[in-house]
């Protein structure tokens, strides 16, 4: 599983939290009624708390089974030989 | 409500993935990062909002005096004790997760407990501060 696909699926999923986030208080006060609404988003909080914790799993558990490699800056003995490799003959 | 799970979220990955960069993680172990704390954070918000909400470490002040006003419910020495109690539980995790993902190969298991609890350690100081700033 590349990095990049991971960094899709990871923004389509925050698109969607984004869109529950802004879109569900627009629909509590909707119909102008306090409690009501606010009843509504008090019970979708611990959904959207689910949902961000499963996209968190789902994430990582990708990232664990990826190939691992660039997790850190290369050593500066390293960095010196890609430097001695990109050097004009 | 819901600002009070996304901000702190947010300000946290912002926080928490710099400081990661700054101890030289990159790539993948960033992308570790931001996913863990979808993990951790929006849960430990969660249980914060409701123990302010059953007045669990938490008072109630009037700040309007006898003729009503608001009600401010602020956290007491218990509720910090428990919010600092929550923290160190959220870097063991933190780490243990970061351990799995990352694996031991790359990067050592030492160097990522010191990651996690610096970088929780920020987010809770300076995150806090933050976040006062933040209408709730």
């Amino acid at each position: 599983m590349r990095l990049r696909q991971i960094l899709v699926d990871a923004a389509l999923a925050t698109g969607a939290a984004a869109a529950i986030f802004g879109g569900l208080p627009a629909v509590a006060n909707a119909d102008g009624a306090g409690m009501e609404g606010f009843a509504v988003v008090a019970c979708l909080v611990p959904v959207v708390v689910i949902i961000l914790l499963v996209v968190g799993l789902v994430c990582l558990l990708r990232i664990q089974r990826e190939p691992r490699k660039d997790d850190e800056d290369p050593p500066s003995w390293m960095q010196s030989q890609d430097d001695w490799r990109g050097r004009p003959r | 409500m819901l600002l009070g799970i996304l901000a702190p979220l947010a300000v946290t990955i912002v926080l928490e993935t710099g400081m990661a960069a700054l101890f030289g993680l990159r790539r993948r172990a960033l992308a570790a990062v931001v996913s863990v704390n979808c993990v951790t954070n929006p849960p430990l918000n969660l249980l914060w909002m409701v123990l302010a909400w059953a007045s669990v470490g938490f008072e109630r002040v009037n700040s309007g005096g006898s003729r009503g006003g608001t009600v401010d419910v602020t956290p007491t020495f218990w509720g910090w004790f428990i919010l600092g109690v929550l923290e160190v539980l959220v870097v063991v995790v933190e780490w243990r997760i970061l351990v799995w993902a990352l694996g031991r190969k790359d990067i050592s298991s030492r160097k990522l407990l010191v990651v996690s609890a610096v970088m929780n350690a920020v987010s809770a100081t300076l995150g806090t501060y933050v976040l006062s700033f933040v209408p709730s």
